[in-house]
């Protein structure tokens, strides 16, 4: 309280040199997080403001107000940043904050390479918004290795943001591994920690096939190597040496698995939430636990189902079909599990909870139009169209980032002190249930007509489907409900850290079994032991 | 029980653990490792006995298993950690192999 | 530096947290650097400088014995429980390298099956087996000194400890000597380079694997020099490792070790087969 009405600046207001200083060389798990969080949420502000063009160049057939070009470089830039940009380093961001304290821990494992990992992030993004490549999210080959210079920035800073997600995950696993407080064990652990521990698993196994490839495809533009080059400085006697196939089963090894890199997160934050919120423990805390583990291991066996179209022979496509079928079984569980939770529960319909509620609503429709598209049959005609675009979304927006809001709100307090506004808050989850809803589910219908996805201009189609003009119209409108829906959410956010309620206890500590203290008071959670004094043999090398 | 006490029995045992020198094979591995490469090295000759292709290509994927193994196990100290560290690298070669035969089939 | 972090340290107050400006100067580097590399290469020149810079500031406040987090109350002993926190972290690290060298071997060896034409050794193979057949001996040895070398500090024969170590630094230094006039013998005597060359345009596929597995791995054993270097520094430090504490040394040693485990595997894959 005192520190809303003091005059003198507290000591939270240093000068700027100092606050610099602080933010800079912090090596605090919580200072990180936050770090992680504002600066990915920055990026997300970016390419939503490339979304609304696209939508808008959408709104009319022919290139109304972006060349093609520019739209190739717009949808390529939204989902790069988007995916390596927010909603990865988001995650990581509120994982860092959180892991610590929901295991007891006093810090992560190695808080210096913590540090680093945040670091690579504003570089790596600078490189990817000066490159503006526009080869795509996926970046496909030999488009990639066609493509002019802007390319060599999006690769640069891809492989910066996948070292930062190495070291990153070492530092979690490690950390969930090594550094649980007396009593937290493997049969208590926060559902959240078991979703990171499972994360940062795949991240480790996945992100140095994505590393690889990448370098190959590097090494293909700048020495002229012939990995994926079918181009003519890689042609012999006819026939082309390098093979654009094997770059696809590199990236998607590592891309399926970053799908569940950026949904289990946030699946954790929902079994964080609802039980809270519907004031009963969670239901089925093993099969929520072990279905984590079970789609994080599912998740490498998939990645195939990405490229049924590329001549594959059949007898490994099938499998893989097998595969992500069996993929929505743990999902299927976790949902159950979740609405289990709520039955019967006394249900505070506050913002978190919404959030949550949407995110069960929403991955039930993103998760079963996955699964129509793993039946290669199916996949055939819906490839490449926007019922993927749908899809992607449902998941993505409708379940990783709903997810996100749902945590963001629950943790505001406890991060802030303070209270977020409740009537902000709804207002920001009706419009964005409505935006969303508007512009993804509509893309289903655009995609079954037949509609190809990543083109600016659909005027040719129009003959044959006059309705695709009112959808997409229908589509952008939704777009700016989405958009615009995203502004109580920064006011709100930013507004309450200076103005809100302060929060001095859990504000759900009725219903929280583990209540917690607010970070205006310290919190000692962790039993005091004396320090000892380390000889420096035990150094710490490599920290 | 306080944690303190676990924690100070923990300690007495991995001391003493350490205490106990296991005798290490170092020098024995060492030799079996040039061994193996030596007769590693004369596989590609081994066409001339009529010995074919396919059958080299096993012998050296043999022979590179089990020097990994020997230097995992016993350089890396493996076959002296707990059984649960032996899995760490273990698990991920299932992946592995999954990806290498999905490439490498057409 | 010190008072850098006099000031840090009591502006975190209680917790006792160090900050540290190298994170932000290493990531910086590495941002300047990739950008040089591709687009001005002088540019990758002064990313490289701010490289080593931020690498001898994080390595000094190391040396220095600044400890950033540490445990210093009980942990739940847990499914690693007699694995320690650094160990656990070099073996995850290992697996994540696992990984990288598997896509590339993979890769590598997907091409040979889609390749026109692929040479036998010992045939028309442009590769001298003898000489890597030494160079697979010197990382062999390596490996034993470094084994050795962890005997002795085990043992506390710092004799042992230090000449192992040293040994094991020079074979390593050997090693990439040998692999670099190798390269060079290669690319200018033999024709074969990582492109397509009028030459011998047969070799194309062949020298894109052939330098990207062995050029990878030549890197890593490199950067085990380096860290093999540092090593070798502390080890004549007065009681920097003792007996009882000696962690870095293994550490380093199993990153060795599973340089020389991936040389296994490439030297038959890339040299025999």
């Amino acid at each position: 309280m005192a520190v809303a009405t003091s005059t003198a600046l507290p000591p939270e207001y240093p000068g700027i040199g100092a606050f610099v200083k602080r933010w800079v060389t912090t090596t605090d798990h919580k200072e990180i997080g936050v770090l992680y969080i504002v600066t990915s949420f920055s990026f997300f502000v970016l390419a939503g403001v490339m979304a609304l063009l696209m939508r808008t160049n959408l709104a009319y057939p022919g290139a109304s107000i972006v060349d093609n070009g520019t739209y190739n470089r717009l949808f390529s830039t939204h989902g790069t940043a988007m995916i390596f940009l927010f909603i990865i380093p988001v995650l990581v961001g509120f994982s860092n904050y959180f892991v610590p304290l929901l295991i007891g821990a006093k810090d992560m494992a190695y808080p210096r390479i913590n540090a680093l990992g945040y670091w690579m992030i504003p570089p790596a993004g600078t490189l990817i918004l000066i490159g503006n490549a526009p080869v795509g999210w996926t970046g496909y080959v030999p488009l990639a290795i066609q493509e002019g210079a802007s390319v060599n920035f999006w690769l640069a800073g891809l492989l910066i943001l996948g070292t930062s997600s190495i070291i990153g995950s070492v530092n979690f696993l490690v950390t969930i591994f090594k550094l649980r407080a007396p009593g937290v064990t493997f049969r208590n652990l926060s559902l959240f920690v078991w979703s990171v521990l499972t994360t940062q698993l795949m991240v480790l196994m996945a992100t140095p096939v994505l590393a690889a490839a990448l370098t190959m495809v590097l090494a293909d533009r700048l020495l002229h190597t012939c990995f994926f080059s079918t181009f003519a400085a890689c042609t012999s006697s006819g026939q082309a040496l390098g093979d654009a196939v094997l770059y696809q089963h590199l990236f998607w090894f590592y891309s399926h698995p970053a799908v569940y890199i950026m949904i289990l997160p946030s699946m954790g934050m929902i079994s964080e939430v609802i039980p809270v919120m519907s004031r009963k423990p969670i239901f089925g805390y093993k099969a929520i636990a072990y279905s984590t583990v079970a789609i994080g291991l599912l998740g490498f066996t998939v990645w195939v189902h990405h490229m049924f179209t590329t001549g594959i022979d059949i007898w490994v496509r099938i499998p893989f079909m097998f595969a992500t079928v069996t993929i929505a079984v743990p999902s299927g569980v976790k949902v159950f599990n979740w609405l289990a939770t709520i039955w019967g529960g006394k249900i505070l319909l506050n913002t978190p909870m919404l959030f949550a509620i949407g995110f069960l609503s929403m991955f039930v429709i993103g998760g079963i139009s996955g699964v129509f598209q793993a039946s290669i049959p199916v996949d055939y005609l819906l490839q490449d169209t926007y019922f993927v675009v749908a899809h992607l979304h449902y998941v993505l927006f409708g379940g990783s980032v709903l997810g996100l809001f749902a945590g963001t709100y629950f943790w505001y307090p406890r991060i802030t002190g303070r209270m977020y506004s409740e009537a902000w808050g709804k207002l920001h989850f009706a419009l964005t249930l409505i935006g969303l809803n508007m512009v993804f589910f509509t893309m289903h219908f655009l995609g079954l007509m037949g509609m190809p996805r990543r083109y600016a201009d659909y005027s040719v189609l129009l003959p044959f489907q006059p309705l695709l003009l009112p959808l997409n119209q229908l589509a952008t409108v939704g777009a700016f409900i989405l958009a615009f829906g995203q502004l109580p959410f920064f006011y709100n956010m930013i507004k309450s850290r200076w103005v809100g309620r302060v929060v001095t206890e859990d504000p759900w500590a009725d219903r929280s079994p583990t209540p917690w203290r607010s970070p205006l008071e310290e919190e000692p959670t962790i039993p005091e032991v004396p320090t000892v004094e380390a000889s420096p043999g035990g150094g710490n090398g490599g920290r | 029980m306080s944690m303190e006490t676990r924690r100070e029995g923990l300690g007495a045992r991995l001391a003493a653990a350490a205490a106990v020198t296991v005798k290490k094979p170092y020098f024995a591995v060492f030799l079996a490792l040039g061994a193996i490469t030596v007769f590693e090295i004369n596989v590609p000759s081994f066409g001339q006995y009529g010995i074919p292709k396919s059958a080299q290509v096993l012998m050296l994927m043999a022979t590179a298993v089990a020097k990994g193994a020997l230097v995992a196990l016993y350089y890396m100290h493996l076959k002296y950690e707990p059984l649960v560290l032996r899995y760490v690298p273990l698990v991920p070669l299932g992946l592995v192999a999954i990806l290498v035969l999905t490439l490498v089939v057409k | 530096m010190a008072d850098e972090h006099a000031a840090t340290h009591g502006e975190h107050g209680a917790a006792g947290h160090h900050g540290s400006i190298w994170p932000f100067v290493l990531a910086l580097a590495g941002g300047i650097g990739f950008a040089g590399v591709i687009t001005w290469f002088p540019l990758a020149l002064v990313g490289a400088a701010v490289l080593a810079a931020g690498l001898a500031g994080w390595l000094l406040e190391d040396a220095r014995g600044v400890r950033f987090g540490e445990v210093t109350y009980p942990t739940e002993p847990g499914i690693f429980k007699s694995v320690s926190i650094r160990k656990l972290g070099m073996w995850l690290f290992i697996v994540s390298e696992i990984f990288f060298f598997s896509a590339i071997i993979g890769n590598s060896l997907a091409l040979r099956t889609r390749a026109p034409f692929w040479p036998e050794p010992g045939v028309d193979s442009p590769l001298n087996i003898p000489l890597t057949a030494l160079n697979t001996f010197i990382l062999i040895t390596s490996s034993f000194t470094m084994v050795q070398a962890l005997k002795g500090i085990e043992k506390g024969n710092l004799r042992l400890f230090r000449g192992a170590l040293l040994a094991t630094l020079l074979l390593g230094i050997m090693f990439v000597s040998i692999q670099v006039y190798e390269y060079n013998k290669l690319f200018f005597e033999e024709h074969l380079t990582p492109w397509l060359n009028p030459v011998e345009p047969r070799l194309a596929t062949f020298g894109t694997t052939f330098y990207m597995q062995t050029g990878f791995h030549g890197a890593h054993v490199s950067g085990g020099v380096f860290g093999l270097a540092y090593l070798n520094y502390k080890a004549w430090k007065k009681d920097w490792f003792t007996p009882h504490n000696h962690e870095g040394v293994e550490l380093i040693g199993l990153y060795w070790h599973f340089v020389d485990i991936v040389w296994i595997f490439l030297f038959p894959i890339v040299y025999l087969i």
